[in-house]
């Protein structure tokens, strides 16, 4: 296999909530290799922010608490470095891009301050040179007449644009691994197709790793070449985006396609939703939490927690059944 | 002739047209249509034996903007929705896509006096629901309901669930003694276990929430809903319920809807017929095959293009139309056709076609197959 430039082992991230703990993520092993998109799938409450949050050091703690085997950065156990080489290595080797980009951005801060900021820290170069750095890659993003919209505020752009702003702040540095948190869910669809385009066209001219947060199995269709699919804390099914889409192994992975209504299929053709609804992270079922809601479930389901299988390089199911 | 009207069995009073036309003559903002072109959207059914339960025509809803603060004047207006017209049938679920300020939440607002439209009529069983008043108003409304995206933001917390689905129950003068059993059976129909009337919003899920929300709008046994972006909130998963229960619920009750949502896949599965808007204006109204088959207008093919699908195959295969820069100001629309500063087919034509669509509005006109676009050069 090639060379992995993230590789996270049985990763933990539980918080203390009045007297339970709330296991956000349970057991959690993912594998990036370099140059390629690992799309993390799953519904709200899934743990998949978490888990990022888990690795990156952004995890309050208390209440949280992070622990895990190992979480390698290029080599390097993002679990156990110290919180100043954490903060050198965000923002520069790993970038972030959120869902929000009004929420993420300071409104209070001109475009410019907050792009040459990031160089200022990372790189120690002058502001001018900062300045000219930031304009480029404002332009690379697709912002048009940026030497005027560098000076202006962030709610003075339209809420692509606002992306745009962010994506140009998280690739300043050319980092290594990007973690794309929802990065178009607050956009309409026409936008969301110019910033998947653009974020794929950044990515090959940069060469960089990419992990891509999302509920939206169209986008993940479209974009990634591996998927880890979550469900309460845990993965429950890792392959590539071919293997998961046409042959699912894990019983939620075939339900939440049959969930989804697609545009190219017959029309008001009955949806198979997955009955119920996710477990409380606090009170977890015994055995597999997905085990409620599942059509297979066996009473052995209820007993453990179903093993990881290995059915290939990268093809992982967690299911007693499948 | 006023009005293309195409569909079997239509026999509109021709005064009725004629006034519409006129009105809409007299309000005639610059670039304005010729009198008596005023596109008159009939759709796929054309044999629906029920006909139009809500005919919209001319509908407009201009917001006021003001300048200054102590010496205020109007420096202008935002079209939000300005000259829909369209039918829904009896029965029938006609879906109203877009993005981001197009108007389609602010057309399903309007429709339920939520907020009050300049321009236009609204027929609904014989009565124009935008000039009544007082009590006629509220009775109406009993037949009348509508459906919100956010069940955390739309059921008052400190409400109980039996409350909040007796609330309209009790305005509309329900006997007391009725309301207890009238509300399971309504969250029974919808999927609520009617043992939970003593609980609050908070102890459910979302989805559960938005099941309460549409017993809510259920309780009146209305015959036409809006549903307001209904299940865009809510999980994959659950989604796919409450999809599902409002297909049921229409064909139990026989509701008619107007689904309003910016997600396509999900308005191309529950609707019959599917409107697109643009800047305050229906670009394209045809039949959700169709609308997805054979996409008509350039905005509605770029829409369509745009939605990824959830199949790797696919996706690398399809030809992507990626439109350049974002929705204009609705405070200063284009000239002619208002989509033309982004339009990929106005790049293609020749000097004289682009002149057309920038000083020329284009009006919705049929193109066969119950298809119908607002594009001189749709075909």
């Amino acid at each position: 296999m090639s060379e992995l430039i993230l590789e996270v082992k049985d990763l933990h991230v539980h918080y203390a909530v009045e007297g339970a703990v709330s296991k956000a993520v349970d057991g959690v092993s993912i594998s990036l290799p370099k140059g390629k998109t690992l799309a993390v799938v799953g519904e709200s409450g899934s743990g998949k922010s978490q888990t990022m949050y888990g690795i990156l050091g952004l995890v309050p703690q208390p209440p949280g608490k992070v622990f895990g085997e190992a979480a390698l950065f290029d080599g390097e156990d993002l679990l156990r470095v110290s919180e100043k080489k954490l903060r050198q290595l965000r923002g520069d080797r790993i970038a972030m891009i959120f869902q929000d980009p009004m929420t993420a951005l300071n409104p209070f801060l001109t475009v410019e301050r907050q792009l040459t900021e990031v160089l200022e820290s990372h790189k120690g170069i002058s502001r001018k040179a900062a300045r000219a750095e930031a304009l480029e890659m404002l332009r690379r993003v697709g912002i048009p007449d940026p030497e005027r919209r560098i000076d202006q505020h962030p709610h003075q752009f339209s809420g692509g644009m606002r992306q745009r702003v962010m994506i140009a702040m998280a690739l300043l540095c050319r980092p290594a691994l990007l973690v794309a948190d929802e990065p178009t869910t607050a956009l309409d669809v026409t936008i969301q197709a110019q910033i998947l385009e653009l974020l794929r066209n950044l990515q090959t001219e940069l060469g960089s790793s990419m992990i891509l947060i999302t509920h939206d199995l169209g986008v993940v269709a479209g974009n990634a070449d591996y998927v880890a699919v979550m469900y309460a804390g845990r993965v429950v099914e890792r392959g590539t985006a071919d293997q998961i889409f046409e042959a699912p192994l894990h019983p939620y992975t075939q339900g939440l396609l049959a969930s989804v209504p697609r545009l190219d299929a017959a029309q008001k053709e009955q949806l198979v939703p997955i009955p119920g609804q996710p477990p409380d992270p606090t009170q977890l079922p015994s055995g597999c939490p997905f085990r409620t809601r599942c059509s297979k479930a066996e009473d052995r389901c209820a007993a453990a927690y179903p093993e990881v299988r290995r059915l290939g390089e990268g093809r992982e199911v967690a299911c007693w059944v499948a | 002739m006023l009005g293309r009207v195409n569909r079997e069995g239509e026999e509109r009073l021709e005064g009725e047209i004629q006034s519409s036309g006129a009105s809409a003559a007299e309000r005639g903002a610059a670039p304005r249509p010729p009198a008596g072109a005023v596109p008159r959207a009939t759709g796929a059914r054309a044999t629906s034996p029920a006909g139009p339960l809500l005919d919209v025509r001319g509908l407009e809803v201009h917001f006021p903007v003001f300048k200054g603060s102590f010496f205020r004047r109007r420096s202008g207006e935002v079209r939000a929705v300005d000259g829909v017209s369209f039918h829904v049938d009896r029965g029938e679920t006609l879906g109203l896509v877009g993005e981001s300020g197009c108007g389609k939440s602010t057309t399903g607002r309007a429709l339920m006096r939520l907020v009050e439209a300049t321009a236009g009529t609204v027929d609904f069983g014989g009565d124009d629901l935008l000039a009544l008043r007082g009590e006629k108003l509220r009775r109406k409304r009993r037949d009348l309901q509508m459906i919100f995206q956010d069940p955390y933001g739309s059921l008052d917390p400190r409400m109980t669930v039996l409350d909040i689905v007796a609330e309209p129950l009790r305005a509309h003068g329900f006997p007391q003694g009725e309301i207890q059993s009238k509300v399971k059976e309504i969250l029974d129909l919808c999927g609520m276990n009617p043992r939970y009337i003593r609980r609050y919003p908070h102890e459910f899920s979302g989805g559960q929430r938005q099941r309460v929300a549409i017993a809510r709008a259920l309780a009146l046994r209305p015959s036409f809903v809006v549903c307001d972006e209904a299940v865009s909130a809510l999980d994959v998963s659950i989604r796919a319920q409450i999809l599902n229960l409002l297909v049921s619920l229409q064909r139990e009750l026989s509701l008619t809807y107007l689904f309003i949502a910016h997600d396509l896949a999900a308005v191309r599965h529950i609707s019959d017929r599917i409107a697109v808007m643009y800047l305050g204006k229906i670009v394209e109204l045809s039949p959700a095959d169709e609308i997805y088959r054979r996409p008509s207008h350039p905005y509605t093919q770029a829409l369509i293009s745009a939605v990824p699908l959830p199949d790797p195959k696919a996706e690398t295969q399809r030809r992507r139309v990626v439109l350049q820069g974002d929705v204009p100001s609705p405070l200063n629309p284009p000239s002619g056709c208002r989509f033309h500063t982004r339009c990929p087919l106005f790049q293609k034509l020749d000097a004289a076609g682009q002149a057309r669509c920038k000083g020329e509005e284009p009006l919705l006109r049929v193109l066969g197959d119950g298809r119908h676009a607002a594009c001189h050069f749709a075909e």
